[in-house]
């Protein structure tokens, strides 16, 4: 064995390394033999082959470290060598030291330059990270800086204009717009990605205004939902889908026309989240028809402002995804149009006779109860019974908004229900309440009285806005029709009214009429206002010909 | 009473004058002698009770649990409504008048109007509220949609119809 000594010359080195390398080429080589020799089998002639492969690929690298090290060992072998003359000057007294500035001198003119390379590269690598780092600060930095000025700019016009401002929320209000100084959620990430919060207990989106949509109408997340093909969980059903609504002779009426094939066609669908600064977010999936586009105008990844207050959606939202229409079911039952998820919603536990499960449910979600003798009305009020404070249409900037309250009792007048009972929120609903199931009724046995946090989701049936939940099938409204504003033909509330009578304030809802005689003479939609000593007047509206008639005194809740 | 299970051809007719903006319409109708009557009527029967009802091709009896009868008809182009006291008689016999199958004109759409159910879901509720605009009538019932009531010309016949359904 070669040994490292004073004597060994730069032939040695070489020679050292030299042999080295080829001892382990020699060593893979047998290696590969052994390898080879091992093939009792394919299974294992394969292991060989991959072993194989790994070993000469592992010692072939190394081979070729070495050889890069023996092609240094010129530079090497010239240190060694100075050495060397080096330890001779020092025994030869008689050395000058005129011989050892030179020997010291080609030294550092042989190896100054590698040092100063090396160090000159490790220190400007960390030097270059650094200012990487502080490039990429100072340009988040100005970044944030700009947008929150545009954002100022952009507010500050749209005020100018008498406007509110649509794309940008204060820190504290819901919408898009995250606090500054405050790390965004990931707008793209995934709904199932995001465990639930929990939140404020009267906050259905978090941080709503009084006069802001309550939570959504939601059922817990694994309720059974009547399909076609059986009950399934509500967060597997997707659009398009079928779902059990009214048994023949639970309808009042025809059923109403369902959209031909054709038509289906047209529809596309969007799906778009909506975020909110805590972290909170509902994601929503909506089957419109082509009007529903031309009026939104919705694109990728750009913002969309969704108005369903009775779904506990208002507010601006990222679009997601524009796709065509999804496949429609065929058969009976009415198609789903919409799904909502809720990241998080306050649920109560309703057990029912004829089902093992409770029905988790939030507070609001209206469910049909069937009339009872025996029950005292004014305990347990229906929508149609609610009271609505006169302030609640007007937000905190002085911008007319729907009653949500107001809208889910209207909107409850869509469902024809031919069975004798109410549309009650599930909040309200007590013990030995009946309940209408594909079975016939059902007693509620209890009604939690805590509300559990968790997800929750929605969905929107086309025609007749009822499904069924639970293994029985309990019939529920979906509460999600929205409102029309009158943004669709006025540019404002006052241009859709005209002349404002005395003491009168505004209109508050427009509906679809359902009088026959009346659509026939082209009067399909019936508006409704309030006046200031908060009296209601309704009159019917032709939207070809812009003329009203049939005005009169109403109820709120009419 | 007309027990007719054919198809009927209607037509509507404009009994009601059309204005340009909801306030118009509200307008004219605020200071209409109609409503203050509807007004007047209302305090007088709000909160009795529908017991009964009879029904024809142009009118509506309904019986209430006060002794009263509050009866609608078609006069000419103009729903109209009287309160009546029911006095000595015995209940109004309850009619028996089938669905009625209505083909608006022009476009001959054919409607089921089954005015026996929507009656019958009114039966045992409590009046709210009476309204009027120029010629068409309403009728609130608790717990009930608003029924509208308008006149309708029988073509064949030439005849009017009253017609009521919810709002």
């Amino acid at each position: 064995m070669l040994s490292l000594t004073e004597d060994t010359g730069n032939e040695g080195w070489q020679t050292l390394l030299a042999n080295l390398c080829a001892k382990h080429k020699r060593h893979a080589e047998v290696l590969s033999i052994k390898a080879e020799e091992r093939r009792p089998s394919r299974i294992n002639a394969a292991i060989a082959q991959l072993l194989e492969q790994i070993i000469k690929g592992g010692l072939g690298k190394l081979c070729n470290l070495i050889s890069r090290m023996v092609d240094s060992c010129d530079i090497l072998s010239a240190f060694i060598g100075m050495l060397r003359s080096a330890f001779a000057c020092i025994r030869d007294s008689a050395c000058a030291s005129s011989k050892l500035c030179d020997i010291i001198e080609g030294f550092l003119k042989t190896f100054f330059p590698v040092v100063l390379a090396l160090a000159a590269r490790l220190l400007l690598g960390k030097l270059l990270d650094r200012i990487k780092s502080i490039i990429c600060k100072v340009r988040c930095i100005v970044e944030k800086i700009v947008k929150e000025a545009l954002d100022l700019v952009i507010t500050a016009l749209y005020k100018a204009f008498g406007q509110p401002a649509p794309n940008s929320a204060p820190p504290g209000e819901c919408g898009n717009s995250c606090p500054p100084g405050k790390p965004c959620p990931d707008r793209k990430k995934k709904p199932t990605d995001k465990p639930p919060v929990k939140k404020d207990s009267n906050c259905g989106a978090r941080c709503q205004k009084k006069g802001a949509p309550k939570p959504g109408n939601c059922f817990a997340a694994e309720t059974l939902i009547h399909t076609l093909s059986g009950p399934q969980p509500i967060q597997t059903l997707r659009i398009g889908q079928r779902v059990v609504t009214f048994l023949p002779h639970e309808r009042r009426g025809d059923a109403p026309v369902e959209p031909t094939l054709a038509e289906w066609a047209a529809h596309r669908l969007v799906t778009a989240t909506l975020w909110f600064e805590d972290g909170e977010f509902i994601n929503v999936q909506l089957l419109r028809d082509p009007d529903w586009f031309r009026m939104h105008q919705p694109e990728v990844d750009k913002a969309i402002y969704l108005d369903l207050p009775e779904m506990g959606v208002q507010g601006e939202g990222i679009v997601d995804a524009i796709e065509p229409c999804p496949p429609i079911e065929s058969g009976e039952g009415r198609i789903i149009t919409a799904a909502f998820h809720h990241s998080t919603g306050e649920c109560l536990d309703i057990h029912t006779t004829g089902q093992e499960k409770a029905t988790s449910t939030t507070g609001g979600h209206p469910f049909w109860r069937l009339e009872s003798e025996d029950r005292n009305l004014n305990q347990s009020p229906p929508y149609f019974s609610q009271q609505f404070e006169s302030n609640e249409f007007l937000d905190s900037e002085g911008n007319w908004q729907l009653s949500p309250e107001f809208m889910v009792a209207t909107l409850l007048e869509t469902a024809n229900c031919g069975l004798s009972g109410q549309w009650v929120p599930s909040e309200d609903l007590r013990i030995n309440d009946r309940l209408q199931t594909l079975a016939g009724a059902a007693a509620i046995l209890s009604v939690s009285e805590s509300k559990r946090i968790q997800t929750v989701f929605n969905i929107e049936v086309e025609g007749d806005h009822v499904y069924r939940v639970g293994e029985s099938g309990v019939l529920v409204h979906n509460a999600s029709v929205p409102g029309e504003d009158f943004d669709d033909e006025y540019d404002s509330f006052d241009d859709a009214i005209g002349e404002i009578p005395p003491n009168f304030a505004r209109c508050i809802e427009k509906l679809r009429s359902n009088n026959l005689g009346a659509i026939a003479r082209g009067f399909t939609e019936r508006w409704i206002g309030l006046n200031s000593d908060d009296e209601w007047w309704s009159a019917f509206h032709n939207p070809t010909t812009g003329k009203f008639a049939g005005a009169h005194r109403s109820s709120r809740n009419d | 009473m007309k027990m007719n299970t054919m198809v009927i051809d209607v037509s509507t007719k404009n009994d009601e004058p059309e204005y340009e903006s909801f306030g118009n319409a509200v307008t004219a109708a605020a200071s209409d002698q109609r409503t203050e009557k509807a007004e007047s009527d209302t305090a007088l029967l709000s909160g009795a009770t529908i017991i009964g009802a009879q029904m024809t091709d142009d009118a509506l009896s309904l019986e209430l649990d006060n002794g009263d009868v509050l009866r609608f008809c078609a006069n000419g182009g103009v729903v109209e409504w009287t309160i009546t006291d029911k006095g000595e008689t015995d209940h109004l016999p309850q009619s028996a008048t089938p669905v009625l199958q209505l083909s608006f004109s022009p476009d001959a759409s054919i409607h089921s109007w089954e005015r026996q159910r929507i009656v019958a879901d009114r039966l045992n509720k409590k009046v709210k509220r009476i309204s009027a605009a120029k010629a068409w009538a309403f009728l609130g019932v608790e717990g009930c949609e608003t029924l509208m009531f308008m006149r309708l010309v029988m073509a064949k016949e030439g005849t009017n119809l009253l017609f009521y359904d919810r709002e």
